[in-house]
């Protein structure tokens, strides 16, 4: 028995020792007003990416606005001042959704010129109304048929090696392709990556990415490259002159997309600047289960330069009044001049 | 195909029995259905405790090494789970799939009639995947692990004239193994783009340090003649956490599941109570 006794402490040990740290891995948060608050704040300066790009004192944030979340009465209320506080970050990757409404950044495109008229790329002096749809893309011939026209309104719709077939085969004695990404406000990477892998000759470092490895504002990852491979291809539109279109309003998916096409060989990219969104986002949820999304993961072009806050095009062009009330599309006609000019 | 599947799943259950003895082998087999109570955290998907309920399918094959020696076993164990869990506020749904299969060898001590003891190490292969379809670029979080566990089990019988009644208590807990855990902000995305610079800062060492758990069972076995209904309840509790992330799983569920003796080349003569239900 007295052999037994040390044997059961030696296996008793271990359990003991399970059970005084179980509640470390329980979330640590009620459910209620201030601690709702206190877990978004938390979760956004343990884990947003942006805090030194933006040069944002998120300590001095919690000072201002927990004050007047101590005072709300009310969930919208809450929100509100939620709201308010993620709106200092001015990132349009940062949004608090709840069942009746959902916070957005303001400002980062309302300030710059649209450059876009969905009517004026559906007239008839375009696409018209006999363009083909594949996956995401609406496309047709344009300019006498000369060139071939691609509108992608989404990242977040998918295209297939068949669906490009048929692009190609309809494109095939056209002089150029204007890539229409304007108002594309992102969606996949995957698919950032596929599309422009048609017009790369090799495979190309055209970027790096980084991830937060701890809570600290600068507890980052070494940089890892990202690439464009266009052996994972089978449509090479590499020897083709592309113009490709974009605005304020090209985000997130699409400004990786610019970036990557800014590296292309004969790739031009034309409009105005791009939106940003370099940080690709992930989520998180409060104790009363709102989702908020937030940049976590920062991206950077092939010379280790943010992309965040968006990318100059090759040819800075705007859609002028004059040309929008003549139904004429500024940006669209002078990337036909510039594959015409490319033609002579 | 299926020929090439079953001929494999059945390499994989006896090729333990090619190092015993061709007599009286006999083959434990249990298979058991439960249903019970999940919850789970995970850092890298949520702050929030999700639980809700979980189904497992346990399959478990074990044996003697050698019949003549009934001291050492070795024991093969196949668990598949599956979970659908909320969030305390209900408004995000967790689901869960989980795999494991482990190989162990046990060895046994009689103290008295009736009463066995047995104690052990089971090498695990676990894989586990969760998906939160409401996330935004992290909607899924994967569990692998490879563990050595060790354990024991009590194990009671009572035998009446034509009936018996077996009550066991089983118990054990990682002990050393390896996991994966991506970094804080990393999205898989990224890992999957660069796999090979990335692997050594997602793959860590686990022991008592940074994986604690318990699995706990407690059985008991009504023992007819020439069938055995096993009810059980079992608690399961597994944290771990690397990377500043955290997770954990509590299970508790009751399930309902059948023993079945294979009395392999011995023909009937075998027959003669030698399987791990009795001893």
């Amino acid at each position: 028995m007295k052999q037994i006794k040390p044997l059961l402490l030696y296996a008793l040990f271990p359990l003991l020792a399970l059970y005084g740290c179980e509640s470390r891995a329980l979330s640590e948060y009620n459910n209620d007003p201030m601690d709702n608050f206190d877990a978004l704040w938390e979760t956004l300066d343990t884990r947003y990416c942006y805090f030194e790009s933006r040069g944002i004192n998120w300590n001095e944030q919690y000072g201002t606005y927990a004050t007047r979340a101590k005072k709300c009465k009310t969930v919208i209320e809450l929100f509100y001042v939620m709201w308010d506080m993620l709106d200092v970050l001015n990132d349009g990757h940062v949004n608090l959704y709840t069942p009746f409404d959902v916070s957005r950044s303001s400002g980062w495109y309302e300030d710059y010129p649209s450059n876009f008229s969905e009517s004026l790329i559906y007239s008839d002096r375009y696409l018209g109304n006999d363009y083909r749809m594949s996956g995401g893309f609406h496309y047709g011939l344009i300019n006498n048929r000369e060139i071939g026209y691609i509108r992608y309104s989404s990242f977040s719709n998918g295209f297939s090696s068949a669906g490009l077939f048929y692009i190609d085969y309809m494109f095939s004695d056209c002089k150029g392709i204007i890539l229409d990404v304007r108002n594309n406000g992102g969606g996949q990477l995957d698919n950032s990556a596929a599309l422009a892998s048609c017009f790369f000759k090799e495979k190309t470092v055209t970027g790096y990415m980084r991830h937060k490895t701890g809570p600290g504002h600068n507890d980052f990852s070494a940089p890892t490259p990202t690439y464009v491979d266009p052996s994972t291809q089978r449509i090479d539109w590499s020897d083709k002159k592309v113009v490709v279109l974009c605005n304020r309003r090209s985000y997130s998916a699409t400004n990786d997309f610019i970036v990557k096409m800014l590296m292309a060989p004969n790739a031009v990219v034309m409009g105005g600047i791009t939106g940003g969104g370099g940080g690709m986002p992930l989520s998180s949820e409060l104790p009363n289960g709102w989702l908020v999304r937030f940049s976590a993961v920062p991206q950077y072009d092939a010379w280790m330069q943010e992309i965040e806050f968006g990318v100059e095009p090759q040819i800075l062009v705007n859609i002028t009044p004059e040309d929008l009330e003549k139904g004429v599309d500024t940006i669209i006609e002078a990337a036909i001049e510039e594959i015409k000019k490319e033609n002579i | 195909m299926k020929k090439s599947l079953i001929i494999i799943l059945l390499i994989y259950i006896f090729l333990p029995l090619s190092s015993q003895e061709r007599d009286k082998i006999t083959l434990n087999n249990v298979w058991a259905f439960g249903v019970g109570k999940m919850e789970l955290y995970d850092s890298y998907l949520s702050p929030a405790l999700y639980s809700g309920l979980a189904y497992t399918w346990d399959a478990t094959h074990s044996a003697f090494y050698r019949c003549s020696n009934q001291r050492v076993s070795w024991r093969n164990h196949n668990h598949i789970g599956y979970s659908s869990t909320l969030n305390p506020a209900f408004s995000s749904a967790m689901d869960y799939l989980e795999l494991s299969i482990g190989y162990g060898s046990y060895y046994h001590f009689r103290p008295a009639k009736g009463l066995i003891f047995r104690v052990g190490g089971e090498l695990d292969l676990e894989g586990g995947i969760k998906y939160m379809a409401r996330n935004i670029n992290n909607i899924a979080s994967a569990d692998i692990a490879i563990n050595l566990s060790i354990g024991g089990a009590a194990r009671y019988v009572l035998n009446f004239k034509n009936f018996s009644l077996g009550f066991e208590y089983e118990i054990s807990t990682p002990a050393i193994g390896c996991m994966f855990v991506p970094q804080m902000g990393q999205s898989y995305y990224e890992i999957y783009l660069n796999m090979s610079s990335t692997l050594r800062h997602v793959v860590h060492f686990s022991s008592f340090n940074n994986k604690r758990g318990l699995d706990s069972n407690l059985m008991i076995d009504l023992m007819f003649n020439g069938f055995t209904l096993r009810l059980g309840g079992k608690y399961e509790y597994l944290e771990w956490h690397a990377n500043n992330l955290y997770f954990s799983r509590r299970l508790m569920n009751g399930y309902i599941g059948t023993v079945v003796d294979l009395h392999l080349f011995g023909g009937t003569q075998s027959r003669n109570r030698s399987s791990m239900s009795y001893l």
